[in-house]
Formats: structure tokens, sequence, C-alpha cells
């Protein structure tokens, strides 16, 4: 028996296999210990550096670096088996936690997966070698500035992990060896790699940057591997220290969060499993550790991302199933053929496919070469609006449904088109001219160490440094779009109810005085989600017409704009600007979340729901596609329960598709939590691309959650 | 040849092994004082109506052609006896108030709705044809016959009270069957389904004789099925079985009541027969204890 538990919505309670002090030190972070600590410390003042004025900028941000690697607050845990903490607030506000007269001088970076593995496998003097042997030449004056940025960046990594050597010394001899070869040196061991791995991701994110991780498996698997060969180790000694990292990534949980979009988004995502190159599978033994160490504890902080695949081994995916059951929405999963094959068709290279990861949720990118971005756009506000004229203008007819979508479609190149061009204009001012040098940016020579291309090349991570430069245009309202089009195609063409005029003009005044038809619309009609083929066959259009609008600027330009799908939680905000829709739903009502049904218009289930979802061509959709699911923990009761998640997801891949995060939710205890949060400060809940512990959510995203739970509001 | 079909629902984890699709058949022989599906008893269509999800609208009123739905000032309800289960009111009914069971459906329209979701089945999930009674629905050897030769894992969920050659034609198509005993005293069987229950175990003996596997289920109603001698009953029988994998215990739980409230009938959920976790193991040790396995999934 453990003096811990850790919440669960299956109701036969979590495993237990780490030591007691491991679950100790894990109750704790959870419960915001050691995020108190970390606010305690905002950032770092920087106004006594001498020469400030005269500096550049990437001067001015190695010289602040300095300054705060030799001042931040140390910090070792009771219990903790690999050492290193990001220890300043304003880190988890995404701000490079310096300031000047009380003013924090940079954001920072975060939406990428950064290569770790540089650091493990060439340790810190390896790379100084590495950078101070290159051939700089052909460097002008700012190449040489970000040159030696990076040289200054490795100098403070070197002192903060001085720091971490004298602090151990004495009273943390077992960290204190580890310590006296990593990350100096190549990691050797697997308790090496993972300290090594854990002190440059803690690094990253001193400096207030949000990285993910990647493929964790495929970067320590080999390490742990030839330990348990050589038996200098075992199972159970590599989850404790493995373990230890993941309740690390958990020091930045607050203990009085401000209510928002949740506190558990730092996009520190990690993904496992999949195939490499030569068609193999990949899972190993790290990827199982890392499993069975998220269904013991519930961390959520590093939401995972498995890659499903044919000869996925079945061992795995009921080890996945059984940690989906326990709900929180920890693990997601990706089916890798259809991801592939978007990447393919992208035109990445054959070799890079196979590492892909994300950016913190789901948008896949090729780790350590990509910058990544997105744009969100409401293209429901564009049909209500641009199309149809609802809110304002004069109201236009359309004599069937061909002219409405030839008109969407139309509407949909120019949206897409400005939105490119004006990246553009922004990062390469003369690429109109063909000129496709990028605008210098702020510095950014932490991410960049961690970024294959920025050291060869002499630019920064934001200015072309890396091989791939993405900004994926993302079509935010697919799901009402699906149901708005069907609709009108039902009332005004089929059934000739009315004129798309006349609909317009109904839903101009928010459905007043159509009461009824608003019903009729809302509950008899086709909806996207049932795996309906007429509702389905127009959400398939809306996606390839948008793939189509992005398709000129996906490749051929110094950034790639590769299309994608999301909502994320902005269906929230978007519904301010939003007018009523002609599926029956009112001005304001908070409609459907990336790629999902809009709520309460599902009723056939999760089955029909995935299947109305792979309708569409998803590999057209590059940077991804998601599809949230919530389920009731009564369904994945037993064997049985664990099957049907099995089933789903083979049925997911099968029937293509991309990424699907299932959270597995019990209405009565989400109502619970509102009223008494005290007692579910550890709940956690898949809120998008990232998990949120419950109570840490405000009143509105609260109730989205709870409704796409299958809550009806005055139940 | 077409058969009335109550409900199809998917995502089933509770009706046979993995994920699965089962079909519910409207009719059944049996009148259990505590049935869980009242609304699948009738072999006719009927109307379910939901007095709180009525808005008051009237255009139930307007489309019923016998009269049976009633909206006044003061006055908003189905008439029953009127009500021929045409389904007039649901169709035109906005919010779902009125809800139509039983549709007509042949062999291949339903196969053609189970092989929708045939890429969730894996190698564990299915169909399960249950009701009401699915062995006494016209055309389901058809049905059966075409899920397997589609390659579909079949269960059936039956309560036995059917005709016994219907039992023999579909056991070559049925991969297992979940078999309901009600109770094993005779007496007590009439008085609690109105059937006797002589041939129910004819054709449980009969789908052993043909080598299919059944799992025996005993519903736990507090009071009416959970007294040691019935118990000791279910092990005698199981021992007589040769292909019988063991006895689940389900528990009885009112929900069926708001259901037959909304036919038109007495509420019958009571929340007395509701069994006690004690009673629950009590009877699980009672098995066990006669060398008899307890399924719990």
């Amino acid at each position: 028996m453990s003096a811990y538990v850790f919440p669960s919505a299956y109701k036969g309670g979590r495993p237990v296999r780490l030591c007691e002090s491991t679950r100790h030190f894990a109750m704790e972070s959870l419960q915001g210990k050691y995020g108190a600590q970390t606010l305690e410390v905002p950032y770092i003042p920087v106004d006594d550096v001498l020469g400030w004025e005269r500096m550049s900028d990437h001067e001015r941000y190695t010289a602040a670096l300095d300054v705060l690697v030799r001042k931040c607050p140390v910090r070792i845990c009771e219990g903790e088996r690999v050492c290193g903490a990001a220890t300043l607030g304003a880190g988890v506000r995404h701000q490079v936690p310096v300031a000047r007269e009380g003013s924090i001088l940079w954001p920072s970076v975060s939406h990428l997966t950064v290569d770790f593995g540089i650091l493990v496998r060439e340790g810190i003097a390896g790379m100084r070698a590495r950078i101070e042997g290159m051939d700089t030449s052909s460097f002008d004056a700012p190449a040489m500035q970000r040159h030696d940025a990076l040289l200054r960046t490795l100098d403070a990594m070197q002192v903060w992990h001085g720091r971490y050597l004298e602090a151990t010394r004495d009273a943390y001899p077992h960290l204190h060896q580890t310590l006296l070869r990593v990350p100096m040196q190549p990691a050797e061991s697997f308790a090496e790699a993972v300290q090594s791995l854990w002190f440059g991701f803690a690094f990253l994110r001193l400096g207030g940057n949000w990285p993910g991780i990647g493929c964790i498996d495929r970067l320590l698997g080999p390490y742990l591997e030839r330990d348990l060969a050589a038996g200098v180790t075992t199972m159970d000694e590599a989850r404790e220290v493995l373990a230890s990292m993941f309740i690390k990534g958990c020091e930045w949980i607050e203990r009085d969060t401000p209510r928002g979009s949740g506190d558990a988004q730092h996009y520190q995502n990690i993904v496992l499993g999949g195939t490499d190159a030569s068609g193999a599978d990949v899972t190993n033994a790290v990827s199982y550790l890392c499993l069975e160490i998220v269904e013991e504890l519930g961390i959520s902080d590093f939401p995972i991302s498995v890659r499903l695949h044919d000869n996925t081994p079945k061992e795995f995916l009921r080890l996945l199933a059984r940690v989906m059951r326990h709900g929180g929405g920890v693990v997601a999963v990706y089916c890798e053929k259809t991801v592939l094959a978007a990447l393919r068709a992208q035109g990445y290279p054959a070799h890079e496919i196979y590492d892909f990861a994300n950016d913190g949720c789901w948008e896949v990118q090729i780790p350590g070469k990509t910058y990544f971005s997105y744009m969100p756009m409401d293209f429901l506000h564009v049909l209500l609006q641009d199309v149809l004229h609802v809110a304002e203008g004069e109201i236009a007819d359309f004599a069937d449904m061909d002219a409405i979508k030839f008109a969407y479609a139309e509407r949909m190149k120019q949206v897409a088109s400005h939105a490119c061009e004006s990246i553009l204009d922004g990062f390469v001012p003369a690429w109109r001219e063909g000129d496709y040098t990028f605008r210098l940016q702020m510095p950014t020579p932490m991410i960049d160490l961690f970024e294959h291309g920025c050291a060869e090349s002499g630019r920064g991570y934001l200015e072309s440094g890396t091989p791939y430069r993405v900004l994926s245009p993302h079509m935010g309202g697919v799901g009402d779009v699906a149901n708005a089009l069907s609709a009108i195609e039902q009332l005004c063409f089929m059934e000739k109810r009315l004129s798309v005029k006349q609909l317009c003009e109904i839903l101009r005044k928010d459905w007043q005085g159509e009461e009824q038809l608003a019903l009729y619309a809302k509950h008899k009609l086709p909806h996207y989600g049932n795996g309906d083929p007429a509702a389905d066959a127009h959400y398939a259009w809306a996606v390839n017409a948008f793939a189509d609008a992005c398709a000129p600027y996906a490749k051929g330009y110094p950034i790639m704009f590769p299309p994608g799908i999301s909502t994320f939680g902005r269906q929230i905000e978007w519904r301010a600007h939003r007018t009523a829709v002609p599926h029956g739903y009112r001005r304001g009502e908070i409609l459907a979340g990336n790629t999902s049904p809009t709520p309460g218009t599902d009723t056939a289930g999760a089955t029909a729901t995935v299947r109305s979802y792979c309708a569409a061509d998803l590999t057209r959709m590059t940077t991804g596609a998601a599809l949230d699911i919530k389920m009731h923990p009564g369904t994945l009761e037993g064997e049985n329960g664990l099957c049907a998640l099995e089933g789903l997801m083979q049925g997911f891949c099968a029937l293509g598709g991309y990424f699907m995060q299932v959270d597995v939710l019990d209405v009565q205890t989400l109502l619970d939590a509102r009223k008494h949060p005290e007692n579910y400060k550890t709940l956690s809940v898949r809120v998008s691309g990232w998990n949120a512990r419950f109570v840490t959510l405000d009143d509105q995203w609260q109730r989205m959650v709870l409704e796409r739970a299958g809550y009806v509001p005055g139940e | 040849m077409s058969m009335r079909v109550a409900e199809i629902q998917r995502f089933c984890t509770h009706d046979g092994p993995g994920l699965r699709t089962t079909v519910f058949f409207k009719g059944c022989p049996l009148r259990c004082v505590w049935c869980h599906n009242p609304e699948t008893q009738k072999f006719a269509s009927e109307v379910m109506f939901y007095d709180a999800l009525c808005i008051g609208c009237g255009a139930c009123v307007s489309a019923c052609p016998t009269g049976a739905q009633v909206l006044t000032q003061n006055d908003r309800r189905r008439v029953v006896s009127l009500c021929e289960g045409c389904g007039a009111c649901a169709r035109v009914c906005l919010t779902e108030a009125c809800k139509i069971v039983g549709t007509d459906m042949r062999a291949e329209q339903i196969l053609a709705e189970v092989l929708t979701d045939a890429a969730f089945y894996g190698n564990t999930g299915g169909v399960t044809l249950s009701g009401g009674e699915p062995l006494c629905a016209d055309g389901v050897i058809e049905l059966l016959q075409l899920c397997k030769q589609h390659g579909l894992h079949v269960l059936v969920e039956t309560a036995g009270a059917c005709d016994p050659d219907t039992v023999s034609a579909a056991a070559p198509y049925v991969d297992e069957f979940y078999f309901d005993i009600k109770h094993t005293d005779a007496q007590k069987h009439k008085e609690l389904t109105g059937a006797d229950p002589t041939l129910i175990l004819r054709n449980l003996a009969q789908i052993d004789r043909l080598g299919v596997k059944t799992r025996l289920r005993c519903l736990l109603v507090n009071g009416l099925t959970t007294d040691d001698a019935h118990f000791a009953h279910i092990a005698e029988l199981y021992a007589t079985l040769k292909h019988c994998t063991g006895v689940q215990l389900l528990r009885y739980h009112p929900m069926g009541g708001s259901k037959a409230a909304a036919l038109g009938l007495a509420d019958s959920g009571r929340e007395e027969w509701i069994p006690t976790e004690a009673q629950i193991t009590h009877a699980a040790n009672l098995l066990l204890s006669r060398g008899v396995p307890v399924l719990t999934d």
C-alpha cells in the first residue's frame, strides 16, 4: 500500500511500481510545491551589466544569460535522481527571465521540438569543439555575432552545471557522481543519458523557452538496452530514474494558478513508438517505461503522443489503452501511415520523415530542424460573413450549392493567400523581388544550440537557420462549416423551405421568431460526426478546398505553408464575432473544437465520429488534424473496455485518421471538482493539444470540457 | 424478410468481448417484472414520449392520425390506447420528446449497418444480437448466416424462450450465447416472467449438445432472485453443460422504469430491488464453492 493516491477515472485505480519516496516526490511536485518556489523569483535583474548600451542584441542576451546562470536559485529536491531546475518564474510565463529596470527584455521560444540528442551524444565539450572548429570565413558580422553567442551560451550552461556540481558535492553524492561526467561529456549509460537530456531541457526552460522533447525512446532506448544487457541496471531502477525526470517536468505547476486555459501547457511533448526508415517498429524498453510512469502517477505535463502503425506491438497497445482508461488525456495517438504520407507529399526527404515529432500539441515537424508556427483562422466566420454576409452588408442569394461552394472556395484562396504573403512580408521583406534573405530577429542562441543548421549558417532559429521553416495555416471551425453547408443544402435546396437569402436574414436576427426552424435544423438535419455520408461529404469538401487554397504556398517559398486544422480552445473566443449558424445554433454558443463535431450533434457514438472524421483525405492536412473523443469511464471497464479502446485506435488507423486524443471523463467528478476544487488539485483533463488540471481552467473552459463529456447544462 | 429493430447501438462494451455493435430486436415472449428494456417487449412499433423534452409546439398533435397526442392549455399527454405506433409524431417532433421504437429492416440492411464499424472490431469484437428476444425475430437465421459469411464474431443474448428449431438453425452461426436464467424454480419463473421455464431449459441443453459456447447470466434482483436455493440450482445446471464457460452475475438497476413511463406504462423501477454488494459477493462465493466460474466481464 502507498500513502499517495493519484486520481484516476478507472475504479480499479492505478498500479504501484515506484518506491514510496519517488511517489512522495511526485505528489509534492504535482501539488505545486516547486512551482510555488519557482514563482518566488520571477527574474534576475541585469541592470549592473557594464557596457550594455554599446552591445549588440546578441551580446546583451548572452551577457544577461551569464548573470542569470550565476544568480538563479539552484534547487535540488529530496528524492530526485536527475539534477537541474528551471527556477525562475518569468519562464512559466513564456519570457526570458532577465529584466532591466524591472522590465522583461525578450519573449521566449515555444512550439518546437529541439534535438537534445546533440547534447546527450556530444556533451558540452563536444558541442564546443564542433562549433569552434567551424569554418566561419564566409560569415558576415551578424553571423559572427551569432557564432560567438553560441559559444557564450555554452559557457553559461557550463557555469550553471558547475553550480550544481558544487551544490551536490557533499549532500548528494549519487547526483554529483553523474554530474561529474555529464552533460560535459557524451553520455555512456542510461542514467547519464537521462541526466544529460534533462539538463539540456531544464537549461532551455531556465531561459524561459518551452521546448518539446520528441522521440525520447529513440534517444534513450539504446542506452537502456545496453545497460540492461550488461546487467548494470534493471527496469525497476531505470523506471525510478526516468520517473524523476517526469516528476521534475512538473516543477512549473503552480499552487494557486491564475485560472485560464490551464496550467499544464508548456508544450513539453513526448513522442513514442513508430517505425524507422526500414519499416521496423522502434518501440523499446523506454517506450514502455514512459507509459508505465504516467499510468502510475497520472502526470500529464508531458503530453505523450504514440505513433501507431500496423505492427505496433500488442503489449504496447494494451499498455496504451490502460493509460488512456485512467483519464486525464495523458496519451494521444497518431496514425503514422497518414502522417508519413502527408510529410512525403509535402516534399520532405524520405530519410527525415521517420523522425517526426511535434510542436508541443500535435502539429507535426521534423525535430531539431524546423522553425514552426501556425496561423489560426476561423473559416466558419469566413463562410458566414465573407460569403453569406450574415452579420453585415447586403445578404447574397445563391442559386445552388455549387455557387456557394465556388464563392467560399474562392474566398478561402484569398484568405490563405493574404495570410501567407503577410507572413512572408514580415520575415522575408524582399521575397517579391526574389531575395529570400530573412530579416534579422531577436536572439535565440539557447535554441540555436539544439537546432541543426543554425551554427553552420550563422543564422538564428527565427532567421532561417533551420533547414525547414514552417508556418502552418490552420483551418478553424471545420465541423461547423460542414454542418452549416449541410443545413443550407437541406433547408434551401432539397426541402426548399426557404431561400439562402431568407435563411441568412433569419440568422442575422439570431433565429428570433424562427425558433422551431432552429430546432429543426439542430435536431433533424444530417450532422457531421455521425457517419452520415451527406454531412461528411461537406466536411471532406471543406478540407479539400482549404488544402487547395493553401497549395500554391505549401512549398516553393523560403517558408513552407502546409495546412492543418485546429481551434485549440479558440472556439470560446471566436463566439464573440460569430453569428448564428444555419445548423440551428445561436450567436454566442460554443461550437466545435478542432476537427470534432459540433457539441450536441454527435449522437451515434465514438466509432461514427471517427468514421466521419476519416471521410476526408487527411494526408492533405500536413501538420495535423486533431479529433477529440471523450468517453465515460463506465464504458471502459474490464477486459472489454481495454479491447474497445484498442479497437477504436485500430479502426482510427485503418480508416486513415491523423491524430486522436481520447479522454475519459466522469461528468459527476468534474461537477464535484467545480464545487470543491480543493479536493481535485491534481485532476487532469485533455483540453486541446495540451492537458491541464481541471481546477485551473476558468469557468468557460470548464464548461467546454464538461459539455464535451456529455454534460447538458440544466440537467 | 424484414425484422423489427428497436435500436442498433455502437461502441458497446458490455454485450460480449471487445468492441461490438449490438442489434436490439423488438419483441419478447417474456414479461419479466424487472424488465430493463420494456421498449423491446412488444413486437409492434411503439412511441415513447419524454415529457421533459416537450416544448408544447403542437406539431405532434397535427401529425397524429388517431388523436393520441393531446395538447391543451392545461393538458399535455399521449393517450396510449389510441396510439398505433405509426411514428408520425416522432417524425415531426423537433426535440425528440416523441421517439419511435421499431424500424423494419431487412437482414442485408442490418448487416450493412453492422459492417460500417468493422474496422473497429479487431480480433475480439463483433456483433451482438439482443433484444427483446432476438431468436424470435423472423429472418434472424438469414442475418446470422450473413454475419458469419462476413467473418464477424457473432454473439446472441437470449432468454431461450423461442422455437427450438430456431435455436438449432441458429447455433452453427453463433460463436457464443449469453443465456439468461431468470429463475431456476419453475413456479417463481412463471410468477416473475409469465412463462414456464421448460422450453427455455430444453433450448439451453440443445445449444450445449450442438457444441456452442454459452455463458449463463443471472440478474440479481433483491428479494426475487437472490435466494441460495436458486444459485445452488444454477450450479447444478452448470454441471450439466459441457460448453458453458461460467456464470455472470448482473445487478438489477431501476433505469428501465423511466423507459416504462415513457411508454405510458407504470414506472416499474424499484430502488429496493437493487442488490447489495454483500448479496452479490455471497452469490458469487456460493457459485465458486460449487466449482462454477464466476465471470465478471
